[in-house]
């Protein structure tokens, strides 16, 4: 919370990649915003490691962060792809993210 | 705990990894979070990591490990407040100042918050996941229960206690003028309300839902609190005994009060306390206040204080919208004022009496007759009765913004007043006689219009309008006849606003009268120009006689035909006038009958007397007794009383008057009298009075008695009865019509639709139209219904 906020936070998988994503789109998950709203390590240095989440699963989460941010307002949605193989990953790991 | 989402490879659908080791360790997992709560409560949270704390709490509750870290968070938070928070403030408490533990009790509050705040984020899994599956409050409800608990209300509300007694004490300095922090006193009341009482669904529904600490311990104290120090205050300025002091007092205080509540109080309370107030010192004591003789509602009306007035207005509009308790001083003061207008009205003549007496001593000889101030007094009454509606009129416009429930009440009390008895109403008609014949004459004609709608004010209030109705054609037959009337365009404008009061039945018959006149007049004209040249008219006298007539209609007009007066002999020039001019009507409206009534006529005679020859106007009845008793040449010279009634039959009481007006009054002694008396007896002796002198050629004998006056007792209940009679009359009218046109009718139906037609003249008791009812089946012209005895038939 030091001088201005960037606009930019970095997320890093488990397995030590790391996304830049807009701020705008981590908010859209609960537990990401309450990370970067309150006073913990997280806030300050604007890096958030992800122990539960490896970096194809976080690329995709990100994809559907940046999706949901888009769509949130729209009626006429595209559908989302979600491949077969990773969604009972995705779903634990929206449950985690609070998506 | 890396890599424990599984392989990727091919396989359709990756499982997520089940957890390798399945068995977590709670305590050390547990250590690590509470360490981190104590970190959080200490303000050093920015060291730790949220993903890892989150990942923790995560997985412990994945691991069905919910409860246990939910109840060990609460621990730790009710241990933390326990063990430090609340030592810290005890020894504050007990060692600073109020204001400095107050701002220490907020500080900490805060920072709880903050703490609070985080400690849920990190454990938002845990709320999410076990507090909704179980319905558990969220943690953050958790932390203000705590503090609730364990600072609060520890040990029998110990610092709840203290801080309510603090701030009350500082509202009370704030109500003696002291300025005190309004930034704490809402910190901590805010701190109060959010200590909910309702935190757990699943506890006794006792406690009312969205009750909270300040609802159930601060509020109960400040309203016990400030009604002590209402009612405190309503004494200490009811010992002044002033009204004035007492309402500007508490006009102060309430907007005192209500400033203080905006500053510091929630909305809640505001309600509450406003109306506690309000009944502390508006509603019990508002009513004595007004009742203070020296400075109450009673002085400040008659002072016309509108400020006052709009103030107390304002006071007792804020507790009764209906104005309930000033309408009823109102009422009293009102019919107390209108009780004083008898003895306000004396005195005014009294003293008017005194004033004519010192300027002109002369005129003292000339005392008024009784009558004569009695319709002075009438007409003074009602002066000052207008007056006095007028005042209350501007009063409610001026000060009780023009409120209709108080014009009504005003109306009524008025109205009660004004039917008591029914000298009203013929005060009123004596007031209008009295204005058209003279006091209208100097007045414009805006004032002469206010004047008449300020009496049609009064005669709506009268509720027996024919009682008004028969005095009223008294009235204007006698200004008619006697051409008292200043102006015709008046009178017909009195009549035009009856009539648009009440309809134009009411004034048909005074319609009526001015018509009679109207012709008469032109008949009048018409006969002496056909006599103008009538031989044998000239031959009785010697000179041209002229003749005015008022043919009146009977119906319309308010004498009634006397028997005794066609037995009046007529001296031989009025004789054959009579004559000629019934010849004359008959001629023009044959069929007619003309009764003579020479009670109301005057006579213009030439009398020469041995020094001078006068021309004197008088009375019918008297010029008949001195043309047929007293002429020029004649033999007999002096007559006795009973000899005058048997030459001219006047009945005698007229005769004694009229003999009164001609031989006692002491300008116009015509006659002499032996004795000299004012009593007429029958053995006294009447001659022409050879001394008589006067300074004027023109003579006018004015009769005793005449002219419009008010009624001694004798004959008002004269008019009662009279009233009475076409009270009868008009009823059995109703009756038969009503039943005419309904062929039959129960007994209630025909009693209401009687009321109903009648309550614009008057209102007949049921007993009273019963009565008529009964008259008028002993008449036959109704009959009981043989199966039924409430219901009656109209025989035609």
């Amino acid at each position: 919370m030091t001088e201005e906020v960037s606009p930019y936070v970095t997320l890093i998988s488990n397995d030590g990649f790391q996304f830049q994503i807009s701020r705008d789109a981590a908010m859209v998950s609960g537990t990401l915003k309450g990370m970067l709203n309150t006073s913990f390590q997280e806030s300050s240095t604007n890096t958030i490691r992800l122990h539960e989440l490896d970096a194809v699963l976080l690329e995709k989460v990100c994809e559907y962060l940046y999706y949901n941010l888009k769509y949130k307002e729209s009626v006429d949605v595209p559908e989302f792809d979600i491949p077969t193989e990773m969604a009972l990953e995705l779903l634990v790991a929206a449950d985690f993210l609070d998506v | 705990m890396s890599n424990a989402w599984g392989v990727r490879g091919r396989t359709k659908i990756r499982p997520p990894k089940k957890t390798v080791s399945s068995e977590i360790d709670f305590e050390k997992t547990w250590a690590i979070i509470r360490d981190a709560i104590q970190e959080i409560q200490h303000k050093n949270a920015s060291k730790l990591s949220f993903e890892e704390l989150y990942r923790k709490a995560y997985n412990l509750v994945l691991r069905k490990k919910g409860k246990m870290l939910y109840d060990h968070v609460e621990l730790t938070i009710q241990q933390h407040l326990l063990n430090e928070t609340r030592k810290q403030l005890l020894e504050s408490l007990n060692n600073d100042d109020n204001k400095t533990f107050l701002l220490k009790l907020n500080n900490v509050w805060e920072d709880h918050l903050l703490s609070m705040r985080m400690i849920s984020d990190v454990l938002m899994y845990l709320d999410r996941v076990y507090a909704k599956e179980f319905h558990l409050p969220l943690i953050y409800d958790v932390g203000l229960k705590a503090f609730r608990d364990s600072i609060i209300k520890y040990n029998q509300n110990e610092i709840g206690m203290a801080v309510i007694n603090i701030i009350i004490e500082y509202i009370n300095r704030s109500r003696h003028g002291e300025i005190i922090d309004k930034f704490i006193i809402k910190a901590i009341i805010y701190m109060f309300s959010s200590l909910s009482e309702t935190i757990s669904m699943d506890s006794d529904n006792k406690v009312p839902y969205g009750e909270n600490y300040y609802l159930r311990y601060f509020e109960p104290v400040l309203l016990q609190q400030s009604h002590t120090y209402f009612e405190q205050k309503a004494t200490e300025l009811l010992t002044y005994q002033s009204g004035t002091i007492y309402i500007d007092n508490v006009m102060q205080l309430s907007q005192d009060e209500e400033a203080r509540i905006q500053l510091y109080l929630p909305d809640v309370t505001s309600p509450k306390l406003i109306e506690l107030m309000d009944n502390d010192l508006i509603t019990r004591h508002m009513e004595s206040i007004m009742k203070l003789e020296n400075d109450g509602l009673r002085h400040w009306i008659s002072e016309n204080n509108f400020k006052m007035l709009a103030s107390l207005y304002r006071l007792i509009g804020r507790v009764d919208s209906e104005f309930e308790m000033l309408k009823r001083q109102l009422r009293l003061i009102v019919l107390s004022n209108c009780e004083n207008l008898n003895s306000k009205t004396k005195e005014e003549l009294e003293l008017q009496e005194k004033s004519t007496e010192e300027q002109d001593p002369d005129k003292r000889a000339k005392k008024k007759s009784a009558k004569e101030s009695a319709t002075q007094f009438a007409v003074r009454w009602i002066q000052n009765f207008l007056d006095l509606k007028e005042k209350y009129d501007v009063i409610i416009k001026n000060a009780f913004d023009g409120n209709p429930g108080v014009v009504r009440e005003i109306e009524s009390s008025v109205s009660e007043f004004l039917n008591l008895d029914n000298k009203t109403a013929e005060y009123l008609s004596l007031y209008i006689d009295d204005g058209i014949k003279k006091s209208f004459k100097d007045k414009s004609q805006e004032e002469v219009e206010n004047l008449l709608d300020k009496s049609i004010i009064v005669f709506r209030f009268i509720k027996e309008k024919d009682v008004f109705e028969k005095y009223y054609k008294n009235h204007l037959a006698r200004r008619l006849l006697q051409q008292k009337s200043s102006s015709n365009d008046i009178e017909m404008n009195m009549i035009t606003k009856l009539k648009q009061e009440i309809g134009s039945s009411f004034t048909s018959q005074f319609e009526g009268m001015f018509k009679d006149i109207k012709t008469s007049q032109d008949l009048s004209g018409e006969f002496n120009r056909k006599i103008s040249g009538d031989e044998e008219i000239r031959k009785i006298n010697g000179r041209r006689l002229d003749m005015e007539t008022s043919i009146l209609t009977t119906t319309f007009w308010p004498m009634p035909i006397n028997k005794a007066l066609s037995e009046v002999q007529y001296p031989k020039e009025l004789e054959l006038l009579r004559n000629r001019y019934e010849s004359f009507y008959m001629t023009k409206y044959g069929g007619r009958n003309l009764t003579w009534a020479p009670n109301f006529g005057t006579v213009d005679i030439r009398i020469h007397y041995p020094k001078k020859t006068y021309e004197v106007n008088m009375s019918t009845y008297s010029a008949i007794i001195i043309l047929a008793c007293f002429r020029e040449g004649s033999d007999k010279q002096e007559y006795t009383f009973e000899e005058i009634h048997e030459i001219t039959r006047i009945p005698k009481p007229d005769l004694i008057r009229h003999l009164q007006s001609i031989s006692v009054a002491s300008r116009t002694r015509l006659l002499k009298k032996v004795p000299m008396s004012k009593d007429i007896r029958p053995m006294d002796v009447f001659s022409i009075n050879e001394q008589f002198k006067s300074p004027q050629t023109k003579i006018k004998v004015s009769t005793v008695s005449s002219g419009s006056k008010v009624e001694d007792d004798s004959q008002r209940s004269e008019t009662m009865d009279a009233i009475n009679k076409s009270r009868i009359l008009e009823t059995e009218a109703a009756v038969v019509r009503i039943m005419k046109a309904r062929r039959q009718s129960t007994h209630q139906e025909l009693v209401n639709e009687v009321i109903r037609q009648l309550i614009s003249r008057f209102k007949p008791q049921p007993s009273f139209i019963k009565q008529r009812i009964e008259d008028l089946i002993e008449k036959e012209y109704l009959a009981r219904d043989e199966s039924d005895r409430n219901v009656y038939h109209y025989l035609a």
